[in-house]
Order: structure tokens, then C-alpha cells, then sequence
């Protein structure tokens, strides 16, 4: 209980302070451009384990070398940046019987900070998508083996975010950093990070 | 200014770590043989009685303890809630799951201080083993049956009351997951992995997690918005700081703000 309250507390901590900063500055962008890229996201960092005891562990699933692309424009005064992230090489499991992939749509608010540095805040929609081809396999059930089955069909699950990210801008890349909570208003709230290092067109 | 060699540096660092804690995933189902279609418990809520004549004081915590943790994954919908009493006997619950003729009824947790007898076990194995988790499918491929039944066999090594409190919620916890129709896993330090001696935390592991979502997924916005309307365990709801409030207002603060000052473009020469 006291760690996801903390996850939401970092999440909000780093959402206002990223607020506070655009309020500030009140600077603003309208100079429109493209940026495609790559890195990494991390799913339900902070409260999964990766070890045998079962501690809690900073880093969760991760999609090494998602495709990342964003546009920056404006509308109606407001400067966007509507991306799309899709992981071309799935998370596979050790055993090859299920593998996952992540496709990641959203549409946050985009404000400069300077010349460098941007911030955003938005909302966004990701499916998570879980696929075994069947099968069965021999495991271990305490006191001798069993026989248990693969996952065999695909299953996609569907959840909105809230994320909010600081981008740092070296021409012609931009390197990311943003979190992105997804069931904030329940128990089920998680934050995922993801890192891209893009580069602008 | 940070120059453009130090700036790749630093990122192909901060990759490098990443890929160094690349997870890996095994989970399966309860079946015992090839099941592409089986579904799990129907609904997005799901009560499970309790039998608790036989077991320790302060089950219900703990099973409620257990419960949080698999309602805490933000990427499936079931709830899972205590239900009412159960009065019926071991054999009955046990039979009508596993037994010849097995028959729907919502899931049961219960104690049994005969287990050796109960699922012929040997000395050995009463001795390891500190609880039995099932579900089956009745007239279809959904679970519509189900218990769990804890070791509690006076003398017997496997007897959790005479476990630690974490290790009974551990144990609770992964039968539960058999209850659901999640399997054992070949990843070491999943929930669902044979072996949970070894376990001194109650987490997850991300193929814990798939397993849920894979039976269970979410689908937002069909079951609610950013979780409203989905799991408030305890009967409270979660702690929501003014923090949190600003957190969900800010972007239309943000806006007005803007809205509001003179905007300043950043024209690059």
C-alpha cells in the first residue's frame, strides 16, 4: 500500500514540477517537425519482482527498441506532440511459449522549457497484447512433475494513460525520459517509464 | 552545454542497462493438456467464500492480503472480493471440483486438518506440501468451479500454522492463481513458480502479471476510465493527494494559463 503511494506520489511530484516549470516559463513552440527514434519502455516499474525472495524491483517488463514516432505541431494555440510507439522485437518467454507486444498511442500538450528543453503532459491509450501458440509443457509441482498448458490464442488488453515526460534537444536528436501511469484512480495504479533517443526531421 | 559525444555516451550507458535486465516470462495454464480456448471466471468480480473452521486465526486478513496483490495489476479487470460463509465439508468441496462429477459453484477457501488423508498423500509429501489450489471447467470452457484448501494437519511439516504470516500470504496467494487457471512457471522468481520456499516478499512478477491479463485483460474504456469504477480492495477507497487532484487537473490548468498570457514564439533563425 505505502509503495504504490509513493509510485503515485513520484508520478504526481515529477507531473507538477514539470507544471510548474511550463508555468514559469509560459515560453512557447510552434515551429512544427517530425521525430522518429528508439529506447526503451519499462512496464509497472517499482512493484514487480525479478528475484527469487520476491523483492520489489526499479525496473519492470521491458521492450528493448520500441519504434517511436512523433509530430510536433500545434493547434488551436496549443502545441502537440502525437506519437505512436509499437515494440517490433516482442518480449518472448523463456520457455517460447508466449510473447508480448505493446502499441502505444497518445496525444500530450507540449511546452518549451528553453531552448532545449521541452515538457509534456497528455493522455494516451495502450494495448498490450499477449500471444502463445499452444502447447503443453512438464513442470515441476512440488513433489514430483506436472502437465500444464501454454497459453494458445492472443489476448489484448486495454488501458489509457496519463503520462508526462521531459525531452532534452541536441539538433538533430532529442533524448526523452516520461512516465506513464495507467489505472491512477484505482489500486490497479501502475507506472511504466519510457526512454527514446529520437532524432528530429 | 553538454557536448553531442557525452550526450551519446550517456544515452548508449543508460541503454546498456536496460538490456542487461531484459526479463523473461514461462506461464501456463491449470489444464493438463492443450486448452487454446479456456477462459477464465466469468465477470469482472469474483467472490470466493471461505470455510475457516479449520484454519488459523487471522486467515481472513491474509487472504485478503493475498487477494490485493493479484488486484493490483492494472492490465486485467477481475476483482476478487471475500464472499459469504461456507459450512460444507472438505470432501464436498474437493469432489465437486475434481471428483467424477464435477458441478459449477463460486470458489472456496478452506482448511483441512485431515490433508494427508483427504488427498492420499504420502508422509512426505504432507510434510511439503502447504496447499492445494484447482479450478475446472463445467459445461464449457470457462472456470465455473474451484477451492483452494490449506495444509493444516496438526504434526505435519506442511501445516501453515505453523508458517510465518508473510509465508501463509504467499501461499494463499499462489493457489490462488491456480483457482484463476494459472499454472506453475518455469520463471524461478514468479508467485507461480512450484517452489515458494524461498519467496520472503509478496510481489509479482511481470509473468504473473501476463498470466492474469491473459485470462483476465482489461478494457478500458469499456470497463471504466483510468481505473474509475475497478478495484477498491478493503472497502476504502485509495488515498488520492492534493497532489494526485493537481496531477489530473493540470493539463487543463496548463491550457487556461496559456490561454490567458500573450504566447511568445521561439522563431530559429
Amino acid at each position: 500500500m505505502k509503495k504504490r503511494f509513493f509510485i503515485v506520489l513520484f508520478f504526481c511530484l515529477t507531473t507538477v514540477l514539470t507544471g510548474s516549470a511550463v508555468w514559469a516559463q509560459n515560453v512557447f513552440n510552434n515551429e512544427s517537425h517530425f521525430r522518429f527514434g528508439t529506447g526503451v519502455l519499462s512496464l509497472n516499474a517499482l512493484t514487480n519482482t525479478t528475484s527469487e525472495d520476491a523483492s520489489s524491483d526499479f525496473f519492470g517488463t521491458n521492450y528493448i527498441l520500441p519504434l517511436h514516432a512523433q509530430w510536433s505541431t500545434q493547434v488551436f494555440g496549443l502545441g502537440i506532440m502525437p506519437r505512436l510507439l509499437y515494440t517490433l522485437i516482442p518480449v518472448e518467454a523463456a520457455d517460447e511459449g508466449s510473447k508480448s507486444t505493446v502499441l502505444l498511442a497518445s496525444l500530450p500538450a507540449v511546452f518549451n522549457l528553453n531552448d532545449s528543453l521541452e515538457a509534456t503532459v497528455g493522455l494516451g491509450y495502450m494495448l498490450r497484447t499477449i500471444k502463445g501458440e499452444g502447447g503443453t509443457t512438464e513442470l515441476g509441482n512440488g513433489t514430483s512433475t506436472s502437465t500444464f498448458a501454454l497459453p494458445g490464442r492472443s489476448e489484448t488488453t486495454k488501458n489509457f494513460l496519463l503520462e508526462a515526460g521531459i525531452h532534452y534537444t541536441t539538433l538533430p536528436y532529442v533524448l526523452s525520459f516520461e512516465l506513464l501511469g495507467s489505472s491512477l484512480l484505482s489500486e490497479r495504479r501502475s507506472v511504466s517509464f519510457l526512454i527514446t533517443l529520437n532524432y528530429r526531421i | 552545454m553538454i557536448s553531442m559525444k557525452y550526450f551519446l555516451r550517456l544515452s548508449l550507458i543508460v541503454f546498456s542497462i536496460f538490456l542487461m535486465s531484459a526479463p523473461s516470462q514461462a506461464f501456463t495454464l491449470i489444464c493438463n493438456s492443450e486448452c487454446p480456448n479456456l477462459q477464465g471466471w466469468e465477470g469482472e468480480e469474483l467472490e470466493i467464500q471461505l470455510n475457516s473452521s479449520e484454519c488459523p486465526e487471522g486467515i481472513t486478513q491474509e487472504i485478503e492480503d493475498a487477494f490485493e496483490v493479484w488486484n493490483s495489476i492494472s492490465t486485467a479487470k477481475l476483482k476478487l472480493k471475500v464472499g459469504g460463509a461456507n459450512n460444507e465439508s472438505v470432501s464436498t468441496i474437493v469432489n465437486r471440483v475434481s471428483g467424477s462429477s464435477p458441478s459449477a459453484h463460486p470458489p472456496v477457501i478452506t482448511c483441512d486438518a485431515n490433508f494427508q488423508t483427504t488427498f492420499s498423500l504420502s508422509s512426505a509429501e504432507v510434510d511439503a506440501i502447504l496447499g492445494v489450489g484447482t479450478a475446472n471447467t463445467v459445461g464449457g470452457e470457462t472456470l465455473n468451479t474451484g477451492y483452494i484448501v490449506l495444509n493444516t494437519q496438526s504434526g505435519a511439516g506442511g501445516d501453515i500454522s505453523t508458517k510465518s504470516e508473510i509465508q501463509r500470504k504467499i501461499v494463499i496467494a499462489h493457489e490462488l492463481g491456480h483457482m484463476l487457471g494459472i499454472g506453475h512457471s518455469a520463471e524461478t522468481s514468479a508467485l507461480m513458480f512450484f517452489n515458494i520456499g524461498v519467496k520472503e516478499n509478496l510481489n509479482l512478477h511481470q509473468d504473473d502479471a501476463d498470466a492474469y491479463s491473459f485470462l483476465y485483460p482489461s478494457d478500458e474504456p469499456g470497463e471504466g476510465f483510468l481505473g474509475c469504477g475497478q478495484v477498491q480492495s478493503g472497502g476504502g477507497s485509495p488515498p488520492k493527494t492534493p497532489l494526485f487532484w493537481a496531477f489530473l487537473f493540470l493539463p487543463l490548468l496548463l491550457w487556461s494559463q496559456l490561454k490567458q498570457r500573450p504566447q511568445v514564439a521561439v522563431v530559429k533563425a
